[in-house]
């Protein structure tokens, strides 16, 4: 078993070192916008994996010397355990919420269609969570503080925190192997996949508030005075009793149980959180089979009412223009990331407005925003454009082989653009109608010139960001998957970050504006009259501005098709 | 001959790869025009080229005696297509699909839904007309591309493998239809593996080799040269050489 497993390992760890490089290299249709584009797109990943190494560095160092304090009987090195037991438990709460997107045997059909006993793909995928970046990171701190412990000499204690780190590992690659497992099962199907995401990121943005609780009741020890020392202690008194099960806590209690001279209990220690890995190991056995056999469907209901072909067409817009939009908003609408973008702003205001009435002392102009509503109903348009940047950054490339379409159909660019940027605002009103209605019932003060400025304002700014919107899209495209809610979604780096500054910077006229004239010169109708002044501006330059994006868009063609279909 | 396709030097070239190198192909106005190649031959990059996908590095076109650079939007009112990757929109319902290409050509209302329910019935599409295309099978997808491409009643239609993955009663009717298009009319620029169907339905054939065109005349003609009774199969063998290369013996495949 062994030598086989040994080359099934060393074939896909080439495997994917191929892909990897074969990824960096990219296909050879590239013209010279694209390899920019491409290697751009690189910044991010690299970045993270600085970070990521950095991390795993400052971990092994202070691996090293809280092994050797603990080793020389430093109370305080030996309280501070605390610590790492809370982030591991942090961490290990990461990988059920945030499953890595890493490749999965069980994802790729010929890898069940080579000769390779199931079991050794279970192991295959187990051993390949381990070098994933979640567990990879701890490694270098779980081993040097083994060593730091060994250096100290206490070689008693350094075994029983090997033993411990092998046994949490151990577990960690099961957990991480079981949500892999779990998550790819749920991804098999369609329809399940885009409600289990649309849920998982409601509950996490309601999920929200839980911190800033959190952060009170600690705040409040803060405040008391107590030192670090026993700030730490006071807080591991207070853990409830089953938490002491956790592996976490099994892994840190059994390197201070042996600290302390208490063998048995160490060991005692280091036996449970064996079996609890071995347990979970078992799990992830069980749904990586189930993964196995379940066969990949995405065939909905199917519905033999009689066809209704409706030509609905939007007021004022030529037939090419409405039918652009509306083929924009409905592939928007009937996408998960769009359904967030839809749910989460008007959920992210009302989160706001709790917060601002319950807790208006831990929100920057808390008492403010809960009295004032157009501010609140600000923060959603501004939520939503953000929440839209899926969509207006990447307008091309989401619609996939779609793309072709529209490069078949008798439109020009200028259609197609205009089209695109109605079809956004289109989707894009659906939350800003939704926060507008929560931000009213929630805090109905201020003007009714006042919640109409900020609409107004919204819409400049939409209209200035349009043109840059297009530009983006066709010069950075991605094949963005718009059923994930990960980075499988997400449009080009830059593409993002230019959307992100837009947003931002376009926003601040028509705030300020508000700000100075109608808040602290209380002058509601003059702010009124300049931010509709402001729109107007905004109308006069992009349409230009469009007109010009939409050459951006026929010079680059044939690249979207080709990055659209991820060639 | 009015020619509904005409190329002179068309080429177009993906770094130093030609993969269409000089084409000159003359595709007469009525006619079931089959364009043959081995893989990565070439077919699918010229007939991108030809339907504006892609941008030619060089030579010149003319379909339906228009230029499609100078005027892509006057081809395209007369055109169909059934590209490569179909080219649909997943989130679209089927109906949707064919509503949205009739706005886009601009078809009336009524026009429109007659035709929609002709071509889904037609189809076998009917039942799952409400459902997104993402939940379409790969065969229900081709068969909405090539509705897509008959919509507007085009007088050129441009098939890219449209039989691969379709099953023989739908293959039957679609070849009934295609060569009902084409006695009315109109002209097909069809691409395929299954050289029985080119067989059966076309009437010129084009060769593509390596990125040039090594033979394009009416099939009568093509048979008359390399011998009477011969299928498409063999004519093509024939012109692409490959009946001149030794099969292999793959000794270490013996039992």
């Amino acid at each position: 078993m062994a030598p086989t497993l040994i080359r099934f390992l060393r074939a896909f760890a080439w495997l994917r070192w191929r892909l990897v490089v074969n990824a960096l290299r990219g296909g050879r249709r590239r013209d010279a916008m694209e390899s920019f584009s491409r290697i751009s797109a690189l910044g991010i990943p690299l970045l993270l994996a600085c970070l990521i190494g950095g991390i795993a560095v400052v971990l092994g160092a202070l691996g090293y010397f809280g092994g050797a304090e603990m080793g020389s009987g430093s109370v305080r090195a030996i309280r501070v355990m605390a610590v790492p037991r809370v982030l591991l438990f942090l961490l290990m709460l990461c990988m059920v919420v945030i499953p890595t997107r890493r490749m999965s045997v069980a994802g790729h059909a010929r890898f069940l269609l080579l000769p390779i006993p199931r079991r050794a793909l279970h192991l295959l995928e187990l051993l390949t969570s381990i070098a994933g970046p979640w567990i990879a990171v701890l490694l270098p701190g779980f081993a040097l503080i083994a060593t730091g412990l060994l250096v100290s000499s206490r070689a008693g204690v350094a075994v029983v925190a090997f033993a411990a780190a092998l046994a949490l590992v151990a577990f960690l690659a099961s957990l991480n192997t079981a949500v892999a497992s779990l998550t790819n099962w749920i991804l098999r199907n369609r329809r399940r996949s885009e409600i289990t995401a649309l849920l998982g990121v409601l509950l996490f943005t309601l999920a929200a508030v839980a911190p800033n609780l959190a952060s009170k009741a600690f705040g409040k020890r803060l405040r008391v005075g107590v030192d670090s020392g026993q700030l730490v202690e006071g807080f591991d008194r207070d853990l409830p009793e089953w938490s002491r099960a956790l592996p976490s806590e099994l892994y840190g209690r059994s390197i201070e149980h042996a600290v302390e001279g208490r063998d048995m209990t160490a060991w005692f220690s280091v036996a449970l959180l064996a079996l609890e890995a071995l347990a979970l190991y078992s799990l992830s056995s069980l749904l990586h089979t189930k993964l196995l056999e379940s066969s990949e469907s995405s065939r909905g209901r199917s519905s033999s009412v009689p066809i209704r072909t409706s030509a609905f067409r939007i007021p004022g817009l030529t037939n090419a223009v409405s039918a652009i939009a509306i083929v924009q908003a409905r592939t928007s609408l009937r996408s998960v990331r769009g359904r967030i973008a839809i749910m989460l702003p008007a959920a992210v205001v009302a989160v706001l407005a709790l917060a601002a009435r319950y807790a208006p002392n831990e929100l920057p102009a808390g008492g403010y925003l809960s009295a004032h509503g157009p501010l609140l109903l600000g923060c959603g348009i501004m939520f939503s454009l953000f929440a839209f940047l899926a969509f207006t950054m990447n307008q091309f490339a989401t619609d996939r082989a779609g793309v072709a379409r529209w490069m078949l159909a008798p439109v020009s660019e200028i259609e197609l653009v205009h089209g695109k940027a109605v079809g956004c605002a289109l989707v894009l009103s659906i939350p800003v109608l939704l926060s507008f209605i929560v931000a009213l019932s929630m805090s109905p003060g201020g003007t009714w010139i006042a919640w109409i400025s900020v609409l107004v304002g919204g819409v400049a700014t939409y209209l200035l960001m349009s043109p840059v919107a297009v530009l983006m899209s066709a010069l950075f495209p991605v094949a963005a998957d718009l059923s994930k809610t990960g980075n499988g979604g997400n449009p080009h780096g830059l593409a993002m970050f230019t959307g992100m500054a837009l947003v931002g910077t376009l926003s601040s006229i028509p705030t300020a504006i508000l700000v100075i004239v109608d808040h602290r010169m209380q002058r509601p109708v003059l702010a009124l009259a300049l931010v509709v002044a402001w729109a107007a501006i905004a109308f006069v330059v992009a349409l230009p501005a469009l007109k010009m994006a939409a050459g951006a868009v026929a010079s680059r063609r044939e690249s979207l098709v080709l990055a659209a279909r991820e060639r | 001959m009015e020619l509904a396709v005409e190329t002179h030097e068309l080429r177009k070239h993906f770094g130093p790869l030609a993969a269409v190198d000089g084409v000159a192909l003359a595709v007469p106005s009525g006619s079931f025009y089959g364009f043959l190649g081995p893989n990565g031959a070439g077919k699918s990059t010229t007939i991108k080229c030809l339907t504006g996908l892609l941008r030619p590095s060089g030579g010149t076109m003319r379909i339906l005696g228009i230029d499609p650079i100078a005027d892509p939007i006057a081809v395209k009112r007369q055109v169909g297509v059934v590209p490569e990757d179909l080219a649909l929109f997943d989130r679209l319902t089927g109906a949707e699909t064919l509503t949205f290409v009739g706005q886009v050509y601009g078809l009336d209302k009524t026009a429109m839904r007659a035709r929609s329910i002709e071509l889904l019935e037609l189809m076998d599409l009917a039942p799952a007309a409400r459902d997104l295309v993402a939940d379409y099978s790969h065969g229900m997808r081709k068969k909405l591309a090539l509705a897509v491409a008959l919509l507007p009643a085009p007088r050129l239609l441009f098939l890219d493998e449209p039989f691969e993955g379709i099953d023989a009663i739908a293959s039957r009717q679609i070849k009934d239809l295609l060569a009902a298009f084409v006695k009315n009319g109109g002209t097909i620029f069809l691409t395929s593996h299954i050289l029985e169907i080119v067989d059966r339905l076309c009437d010129h054939l084009g060769v593509i080799h390596k990125g040039k065109l090594v033979a394009q005349a009416p099939l009568a003609e093509l048979r008359a040269g390399v011998g009477v009774g011969k299928t498409v199969e063999e004519i093509f063998l024939d012109v692409v050489g490959a009946e001149k290369q030794v099969a292999p013996t793959f000794e270490w495949l013996r039992r």
